[in-house]
């Protein structure tokens, strides 16, 4: 059966050059408008398991996506949390800062989103039981990255 | 207590160096002249008195009047130390977070049972402390990590 991501799927290896975009959807992830959060990279808890986490941080690969369907991606996303949830904006994050220390990312490919460009950031298996390892990635990410807000934020 | 670190675990720090506490009460003895300014330290606490509407607002746990607490005392020391603007906020366990630097962070995460968290760089080197009670400040780690931050 024929791949429908095979004309138009970035490569499946991520470059360590590429840059990617983690989506904002609380004004409390990002600081004076500056700054991002050490909770904005924070992996959900695995609710079959509630004492652990997930390790893998969804993210898109920017250098694959349009700027309009980036934040069509944003916005669908946001909807889907719920009626009052908005779109700010990314954190963005350089793929050859996040490599080492057990970090890696892979390409995941969304077909529910329509979105070839998705990707995870994965943590050390390590980090879904020791929070304190967990917390220590999550600020690597954190000052790795750079804040953008989406275009026409009254921020802007 | 825990010294560990993410880079390297063959080349710890140890309590003596790092991990050794010194109370304020000792930081005091020693030369020890107290910012002037507290602009910054004013905007960090009133992100202090925040942190409940914004644990709701996220979804997360209160934090205990401790864990405030402890954030304050802990916060009022780091000024002392390095005087900068640090972000205050809660995460998900409940816990109240001292967010210091830009490029490179220090993280101070106040729990909701008392104990604190202390993660930052010492050198090259990334280190975790973890204290039982706010009174047992790591003051040569503090010392340290706040004065490579750079300009924050």
């Amino acid at each position: 059966m024929a791949d429908p991501y095979a004309e138009t799927s970035p490569p499946g290896h991520v470059d360590s050059d590429e840059t990617l975009a983690r989506s904002i959807f609380s004004r409390n992830h990002v600081r004076r408008q500056t700054k991002v959060t050490f909770k904005a990279f924070d992996p959900p808890r695995n609710s079959d398991r509630p004492k652990e986490r997930l390790r893998d941080i969804s993210v898109d690969r920017f250098n694959f996506l349009e700027e309009a369907r980036a934040i069509q991606l944003g916005e669908e996303r946001a909807a889907r949390r719920g009626v009052n949830v908005s779109f700010y904006g990314w954190a963005m994050i350089r793929v050859g800062d996040i490599r080492g220390d057990g970090r890696d990312v892979i390409s995941t490919p969304s077909e529910a989103e329509d979105n070839p460009a998705h990707s995870d950031i994965r943590l050390p298996q390590s980090t879904t039981t020791n929070d304190e390892e967990r917390k220590d990635h999550l600020m690597i990410l954190a000052e790795c990255s750079t804040w953008v807000s989406r275009p026409g934020s009254i921020n802007d | 207590m825990i010294d560990v670190h993410l880079s390297d675990t063959s080349d710890s720090y140890t309590d003596a160096s790092i991990g050794s506490a010194t109370s304020v009460a000792t930081m005091s003895e020693e030369s020890h002249n107290p910012p002037t300014d507290i602009t910054d330290l004013t905007a960090a606490l009133e992100d202090l008195d925040g942190v409940i509407d914004e644990a709701i607002e996220d979804g997360y746990p209160e934090p205990t009047p401790q864990a405030i607490e402890n954030a304050r005392l802990l916060v009022k020391t780091m000024y002392d130390i390095r005087p900068m603007r640090y972000d205050i906020y809660p995460m998900d366990d409940g816990e109240v977070v001292i967010d210091g630097g830009s490029e490179r962070r220090i993280g101070v995460f106040c729990y909701s049972d008392g104990s604190v968290l202390y993660i930052g760089w010492a050198g090259d080197e990334r280190v975790r402390i973890h204290r039982d009670s706010p009174d047992d400040i790591p003051y040569e780690f503090l010392n340290l990590a706040l004065h490579q931050l750079g300009d924050a």
